[in-house]
């Protein structure tokens, strides 16, 4: 069966559907739905065990590689594209967001997260992917969230970004729903047009951004 | 593009990430971008110069003012800049790097015995990977962004693989999904000029908020 796949794509690699690139039988659409990747014989099967002829003990013939394509969850276009963006990045985004708070030294505290996104859904996905990666670096994280009056919200709302983040910190610190003990990390899109997130800590009423 | 020749383009990692930011719009009025682009492997320096005069232009469109520098040489404005108008210097001055290389060169040697074997119907298969370097600075040489795109191209010559995809882009595929003509061509601008205007963006909004925290970089 291997070798009649192997001569197929010989003969005609264009109509054989194991080639991730666009084709008679592969769309456009398709391929971009892939995210592919060239690797060495021995990650692949690292990767994949199982899958691949192994090398023989005397080596082989020739020298062989790998591209491990690896199908998209969902569909392009199932969520909105800066939500799919930040969605797709967001395992990294908050490991490497939990290692940066983890440097700040304020193992004592217990971690409130706070998530600022224009839907709601991600905003929730943002949270809680947060949370699991300062947990995940030891550190104390709470469900709290900082609360404001209806009057703050509606001062806050109306300043910029750059002002706003320090002025709610500080009202948090004001009002006792940040209290001494603890500390906010805050993140957040700066903007509807890009793909990455920022964030910032609070602590005491002092606001300081991180990335 | 030669008769009896198919390229498709397959993006592999990063070049086909969605975007948000429009490349048509003035995104980026508050931007002085110092550009250079490196020549490689994929490409050489005439090659490299002409990649960093579009790319110039790109963000030129997009409302930045661009400064190209020349590989080896002083720095200077882009051909295409207009005379400034206003004097005051633009608060954000980034950095962007440019340099593409070639990897993974596969020629496939036995699709070009059964090409000659099959008198053309069968394909000769050749392929490359390349990868688009990019790193964006701010003014200080805080690394911003860094990033690799990579893609792939494939190449099939001969009578077989050429009639069933003219058949087909005749028939059956919408205009998006066509890959005679100058389809690889567009695919692959469209996606690298829409990564870097993303990533710029990113970058631009990275430096405001490094800016604001006041030296805790």
């Amino acid at each position: 069966m291997n070798l009649l796949v192997l001569v197929a794509q010989t003969l005609f690699p264009y109509a054989v559907r194991t080639d991730p690139a666009p084709g008679l039988l592969r769309s456009k659409a398709e391929s971009r739905s892939l995210h592919c990747e060239w690797l060495s014989l021995s990650e692949a099967e690292r990767r994949q065990p199982g899958r691949l002829t192994p090398v023989r003990a005397r080596g082989d013939y020739a020298e062989r590689e790998v591209m491990l394509c690896e199908q998209q969850l969902l569909a392009a276009g199932t969520r909105a594209p800066g939500e799919d963006a930040i969605l797709a990045s967001l395992d990294a985004t908050v490991t490497a967001l939990a290692n940066r708070t983890d440097s700040l030294g304020l193992d004592d505290r217990v971690w409130m997260v706070e998530a600022n996104h224009p839907s709601a859904q991600v905003a929730s996905k943002i949270a809680f992917a947060t949370k699991n990666a300062l947990m995940g670096g030891g550190l104390r994280v709470t469900d709290r969230s900082p609360t404001l009056s209806a009057g703050d919200v509606d001062v806050i709302t109306r300043l910029g970004p750059e002002e706003s983040y320090a002025a709610a910190c500080k009202r948090y610190a004001d009002n006792g729903s940040l209290r001494p003990g603890d500390a906010l990390l805050a993140v957040m899109v700066r903007d509807r047009r890009e793909t990455a997130l920022h964030s910032g800590v609070c602590t005491e009423g002092n606001w300081a951004w991180l990335r | 593009m030669s008769s009896g020749c198919v390229r498709v383009y397959q993006p592999m990692s990063g070049l086909h990430r969605p975007i948000v930011v429009d490349p048509g719009a003035a995104n980026f009025t508050d931007l002085d971008l110092t550009l250079r682009c490196t020549a490689g492997n994929l490409l050489n320096r005439v090659e490299s110069r002409e990649l960093c005069r579009k790319v110039g232009l790109l963000f030129e469109n997009q409302g930045a003012r661009v400064h190209i520098v020349a590989e080896g040489g002083a720095s200077g404005p882009s051909e295409s800049e207009e005379p400034a108008v206003e004097e005051e210097p633009r608060p954000i001055a980034l950095s962007l790097d440019l340099s593409a290389r070639k990897e993974h060169v596969s020629r496939h040697p036995m699709s070009w015995v059964f090409f000659a074997m099959s008198f053309t119907l069968a394909p000769g298969m050749a392929e490359h990977s390349f990868i688009q370097d990019l790193s964006i600075r701010d003014d200080s040489g805080f690394l911003l962004a860094s990033e690799s795109l990579e893609g792939r191209l494939v190449e099939y010559v001969g009578l077989g693989p050429w009639a069933g995809h003219k058949l087909l882009d005749a028939t059956v595929r919408s205009k998006e999904e066509r890959v005679m003509g100058e389809a690889m061509g567009e695919d692959i601008s469209a996606d690298v000029y829409g990564q870097l205007s993303q990533i710029l963006f990113n970058a631009k909004i990275a430096a405001q908020v490094l800016d604001e925290a006041g030296g805790t970089r």
